[in-house]
């Protein structure tokens, strides 16, 4: 999970449909910037465009199960789909 | 399905069709042959008017369009788009024939401030039951001040990012 507020700009990340690497590269709508999360690093660096080299910083997320991640945190929202 | 019973009809005399609206054991039959028939014809008649998925884009990984023009590098994907790589090139050497499939910014639509549903709403799941649930028993689960939000991987899959607000942050929860 990762930050998604530049400069005070909030951006809207998806996924470009390119892959390097197997790790899916991000782009911003608003910018057409392109956002990678670099090996070895935290958080994503904008690897092409108007943001070049700034890093949108990482937040903690788990991949679990939703019956440990219920009993963890029982006030959980969960998506609607 | 109309077009199949007149096919019943020709192939059988005529006394084969009151058969099938008869309830016994052989009208049971009847139905059964009848169903597996236009199964099979719907499936073939599908195989051959070459439905297929909507997208023309292949997810297999191809040779990438690689185009230098002056100092700049542009990869072509497979929605026709240019995108300008040169500095991710160039800094961070990621070589323009390694990025792959290219199928365009649309192909995975983000999740964008998607609804959640509250513990006690209807639908909200119990977990209880792993086999019923299978689909959102694998989860991302996070948490920003207080606010604790879980997506499950299956639907997480097509859209790969969900762009949110926890807790007043903006964030993307990625897959």
């Amino acid at each position: 999970m990762y930050s998604r507020v530049i400069d005070d700009k909030v951006l809207t990340l998806a996924a470009s449909g390119w892959t390097y690497e197997n790790t899916f590269v991000l782009y911003d709508r608003e910018s057409e910037s392109l956002w990678y999360h670099l090996r070895g690093e935290d958080g994503l660096t904008c690897i092409s465009g108007d943001f070049k080299d700034r890093k949108l910083v990482e937040f903690p997320s788990t991949k679990t199960r939703w019956r440990f991640w219920k009993a963890e945190k029982p006030h959980t929202k969960f998506l609607k789909f | 399905m109309s077009l199949l019973l007149l096919f019943y009809l020709k192939v059988d005399p005529p006394g084969a069709v009151m058969k099938i609206f008869k309830a016994d054991k052989q009208s049971w039959i009847h139905t059964a042959m009848l169903s597996l028939l236009f199964v099979g014809t719907s499936l073939f008649a599908f195989s051959l008017c070459g439905c297929s998925v909507t997208d023309v884009q292949d997810t297999v990984p191809r040779p990438v369009e690689v185009e230098e023009s002056g100092e700049k590098i542009y990869i072509t994907d497979q929605t026709g788009k240019q995108w300008e790589i040169s500095h991710a090139v160039n800094k961070y050497g990621m070589q323009p024939e390694n990025w792959q499939y290219g199928l365009g910014p649309n192909w995975f639509a983000p999740l964008i401030l998607p609804k959640m549903r509250c513990p006690g709403d209807p639908g909200y799941p119990t977990g209880d039951d792993f086999f019923r649930n299978f689909s959102t028993d694998l989860v991302v689960g996070a948490e920003i001040k207080g606010d604790a939000r879980a997506y499950p991987l299956a639907v997480l899959y097509n859209h790969e990012i969900a762009d949110e607000n926890f807790g007043g942050i903006y964030v993307a929860v990625a897959y």
